[in-house]
């Protein structure tokens, strides 16, 4: 080798280490500063006696009144195949289309209700528990936190509105209403189960028992009794501050591995190359949790806000857009908070238009006639009519000799007639995404 | 007699003359700027090499006292709570298709599978290289 060459290859190994060094002092710097400035955002929010840790929210749930007890044992009956469990799903986009059940269909879900009989019994039974828990004790250390089976739950409550639906049909309509308000009571246990996923399954669910319970109430001979029950139950506020306390529980979860990940104290199946990437990254690690906690902040506060509200504010899409490159990597570990959003906002829909129908039905039992307007609603029926979560305008009303129709107009903002669509393929739908409450009478 | 002085004279022409005073010097610094020339690390590289490493031991050392303290640090903070991991089951495809069948989802969608994979690999969603694998998937 020539001597021009050692000395070439001398300056660059040492430019190299010069590099090396340089960098491990600028990242022990940062490493250290933005360690203390996270123990400091951490103390600061303990004090201030915001929950670090899932057990700091850990509900208290006796066994006896513990609804997921009851749903453990439902659980273990299920028998619905896939092929069943699609059919099930057709049936109930075929009661939002307003498409008849055939005879041959109908014979199918006697028998599939016949064999999954106990299950809807349970699913009854634990809807009159108070709390539900499905992982008795969140204290164990790395414990596995189970949540109850999502493809079960979502099976067990489209079996339930269906049979009600059939029970309807067959002239037991009360029971058939109870079923579906029972259903809801379940569901809304359902949300006090930490985590996300839990309140995307529970809205899911939700939305099905509700196609449901529309085609059973509405345009139907209904006891004003009745419907001023079903007005008391009927309604989406769970599913409201469900949602706030969803994001709450997915930021404390999160925080808490990231600290337990900071300690040291996971396992973690990384390879030399990724140890090398964490270790050289952890500083800015460190300050990306207190960026999330911020975010997460963002989501609550959105959350708390009507969908239109918080549609209009922008600000959750501005600190997504604005989110600075080196914590890109955070992003890929949000949920989509618009997108829970606008789901929570086509259930409220789905919700405060049935209300109003309700409340119409209960207006026409006692006047003879729907009313001319929603006002003449409040507030002798209804406290205030509900504004459209879309828009924050009043919900859309046409009454005409055919019957009445209110409606939500959705996320395109345009009035389509009432007319929906049960599979949404955007947020802001360019197909008629309206969510009516129809009520025709019949001649 | 003649031979005798010529060998006298050659003799005399063999023998060591004093040197001039400056060629031991110039002689020295002419080596010196050839040794230099050649050299492959100067003195002053050197030094920085030394220097470089010496930092990068010190980072290593100084890394793990940071570590150490900043465990017991947040160990105080999250008053020796255990974490918890969230189960869900397995049938991903059949949950999304049940939840999210929707193209507006996507992005639901695909939280819900690297909260799912993360979870499988028992990574959590602090591992950076999880998501490298979870993405070249």
């Amino acid at each position: 080798m020539g001597y021009r060459l050692k000395k070439i290859i001398a300056w660059i190994g040492i430019g190299l280490v010069a590099f090396i060094a340089v960098g491990l002092v600028i990242r022990a710097v940062f490493n250290y500063t933005n360690g203390k400035k996270l123990e400091k955002f951490l103390g600061q929010m303990k004090s201030e006696g915001i929950p670090l840790t899932l057990k700091d929210i850990e509900p208290e749930c006796n066994p006896r009144e513990n609804a997921a007890l009851i749903w453990k044992t439902a659980e273990a009956m299920f028998s619905i195949d896939r092929e069943n469990r699609t059919f099930l799903g057709k049936i109930i986009e075929g009661f939002f289309a307003d498409k008849p059940i055939s005879e041959e269909e109908k014979q199918r879900l006697h028998d599939l209700i016949a064999e999954n009989q106990d299950i809807i019994r349970l699913i009854l039974e634990a809807s009159t528990k108070p709390c539900f828990k499905y992982e008795e004790q969140w204290e164990i250390p790395r414990y596995n936190l189970k949540t109850a089976s999502v493809i079960n739950i979502i099976q067990g409550t489209r079996l339930l509105g269906i049979d009600a639906v059939i029970k309807a049909e067959d002239g037991r309509v009360e029971e058939a209403i109870d079923q579906c308000l029972a259903a809801r009571r379940f569901l809304q246990l359902y949300l006090q189960e930490p985590f996300l996923i839990s309140y995307l399954v529970a809205t899911a669910c939700m939305k099905q028992v509700a196609v449901c319970f529309n085609k059973i109430v509405a345009e139907r001979k209904i006891e004003t009794d009745m419907l001023k029950k079903i007005l008391k139950e009927w309604n989406c506020s769970p599913w409201q501050g469900g949602l706030v306390r969803s994001f709450e529980s997915e930021r404390i979860y999160g925080l808490e591995a990231v600290l337990l990940h900071l300690k040291g104290e996971y396992e973690m199946n990384l390879g030399l190359g990724g140890k090398l990437f964490y270790w050289v990254f952890r500083p800015v690690y460190k300050s990306e949790i207190i960026w999330l906690m911020g975010h997460y902040d963002c989501m609550q506060k959105a959350a708390g806000m009507h969908y239109y509200a918080s549609r209009d504010s922008r600000e959750l899409e501005q600190r997504m857009k604005s989110t600075p490159w080196y914590y890109k990597m955070a992003g890929l570990f949000l949920p989509n908070a618009v997108t829970v959003l606008f789901k929570r906002a086509t259930l409220e829909a789905m919700f405060d238009t049935a209300r109003v129908g309700i409340a119409c039905k209960i207006y026409k039992n006692i006047h003879g006639d729907f009313p001319e307007d929603l006002a003449e609603l409040a507030p002798e029926i209804l406290g205030e009519v509900p504004v459209d979560p879309f828009t924050g305008n009043h919900l859309t009303y046409k009454k005409q000799d055919s019957g009445i129709i209110v409606y939500s107009i959705g996320s395109n903002l345009k009035d389509d007639g009432g007319n929906g669509t049960w599979q949404i393929t955007s947020i802001v739908m360019e197909k008629p995404d309206d969510w009516a409450w129809k009520e025709v009478i019949k001649k | 007699m003649k031979d005798r002085d010529k060998v006298q004279e050659l003799l005399e022409s063999l023998s060591p003359k004093p040197l001039p005073p400056e060629l031991k010097k110039k002689l020295l610094s002419t080596a010196y700027r050839k040794q230099n020339r050649f050299q492959i690390i100067t003195p002053v590289l050197g030094k920085v090499f030394s220097i470089c490493c010496v930092l990068v031991v010190m980072t290593f050392v100084f890394d793990l006292m940071i570590t150490d303290s900043e465990k017991k640090n947040l160990t105080a903070i999250m008053d020796g709570s255990q974490t918890s991991e969230l189960m869900i089951e397995l049938d991903l495809k059949e949950i999304a298709a049940e939840l999210f069948k929707n193209e507006y989802d996507k992005s639901l969608n695909q939280w819900l599978i690297r909260l799912y994979k993360t979870k499988k690999k028992s990574a959590k969603f602090t591992n950076y290289q999880s998501i490298i694998d979870i993405l070249k998937e």
